[in-house]
């Protein structure tokens, strides 16, 4: 959902960017209105708007609905609940690394003029949340 | 900007809509519980309508007063499946009443078309960011996104990180410190893509 462009002129920088990286995470999502969404986050994009499945909605009443696709807007979200064991600086440096990934670039022949240069550490220390979801639409079906 | 509005005649151009995403006929609108006829719903990227003729009766829901639609196939909640939409149609306050915030069933004759609904849906709210989210920073356009830029070099030449030398000089001459110094520049890479895939 979202282009990579909006999420690298602006989105990265506000908090949307948190919740993109818990793509993927079973979650309950507090909306203004004091429902309580609960289910997997599937997508999010720059205006922090979500795509969610396999959802029970709980409404303040006590009665629960079950939505296997809901879209939320961004604008209604009052509250993301974060499970435990998400780090979020991990997280946030995880999705950033996923926006600003360059191209790998041609393994070049060494000339025999010295070392290949080496590289720095790799691997995302976030063990792989948000990886390559980018570009991921939150359609159906 | 406007809020929901009820129709009283066919809002269709005679070209038809230029900005139609998806048309499905044979869907039953219900305002809460109740039912407001079957008509033909337009999932246009401006707004979503939809239009009774039988009853001369429609609606027009701008994107911003659906803050949630979802697919709905809990038969204990309603016995067809349907698009269960929230509406807020007025400015939601802290605590505030239910009539601000109502609930909306789309049920289309066919089942299968629940889906392409929902994307529809989809898709076009993705349109309409809300302009009292707030800030500058949702703004995409080239000069907005030119002032961020300069903004942050701004601020990229307020914050200096101490060079190893000014970090050498500011632990007193400790080892340790000195050497956690010259490890400042191989931390900084830390977290890096890797230029080569291996």
């Amino acid at each position: 959902m979202g282009t990579l462009r909006e999420w690298r002129s602006g989105g990265e920088r506000t908090l949307a960017i948190f919740i993109k990286s818990l793509e993927g995470v079973v979650t309950t999502v507090e909306l203004r209105n004091e429902d309580a969404v609960e289910g997997k986050l599937d997508a999010v994009d720059a205006g922090m708007n979500i795509f969610m499945t396999d959802v029970v909605m709980h409404r303040p009443d006590g009665s629960s609905l079950q939505l296997p696709h809901v879209f939320v807007r961004g604008s209604q979200i009052r509250y993301v609940h974060v499970p435990d064991h998400i780090d979020p600086v991990r997280a946030i440096q995880g999705q950033l690394n996923v926006f600003h990934r360059k191209p790998p670039k041609r393994r070049a022949k060494p000339k025999g003029k010295g070392p290949l240069p080496s590289h720095t550490v790799h691997g995302n220390p976030g063990g792989g949340r948000g990886r390559g979801r980018g570009g991921i639409t939150g359609a159906v079906g | 900007m406007a809020g929901i509005c009820q129709l009283s005649s066919d809002p269709r151009p005679a070209e038809g809509f230029a900005d139609s995403r998806h048309e499905e006929a044979e869907v039953e609108l219900y305002m809460g519980e109740e039912s407001q006829g079957s008509g033909t719903l337009f999932i246009l990227e401006s707004m979503v309508a939809w239009w009774c003729a039988e009853r001369g009766v429609g609606f027009t829901l701008p994107y911003r007063t659906i803050v949630m639609h979802a697919v709905c196939r809990d038969t204990a909640a309603f016995p067809r499946p349907c698009i269960y939409c929230h509406l807020d149609s007025g400015e939601l306050e802290e605590g505030s009443q239910d009539e601000a915030l109502s609930e909306a069933r789309l049920v289309p004759s066919r089942a299968d078309a629940l889906e392409t609904v929902f994307n529809a849906l989809s898709e076009c709210q993705c349109l309409h960011a809300d302009s009292d989210v707030g800030d500058d920073d949702m703004m995409f356009d080239q000069a907005s996104v030119a002032a961020r830029a300069a903004a942050e070099a701004r601020l990229d030449s307020v914050f200096q990180m101490p060079t190893p030398a000014q970090f050498a000089a500011m632990s007193n001459g400790h080892p340790a410190a000195a050497a956690a110094a010259a490890a400042v520049d191989q931390v900084d890479g830390q977290f890096d893509d890797a230029e080569e895939e291996s």
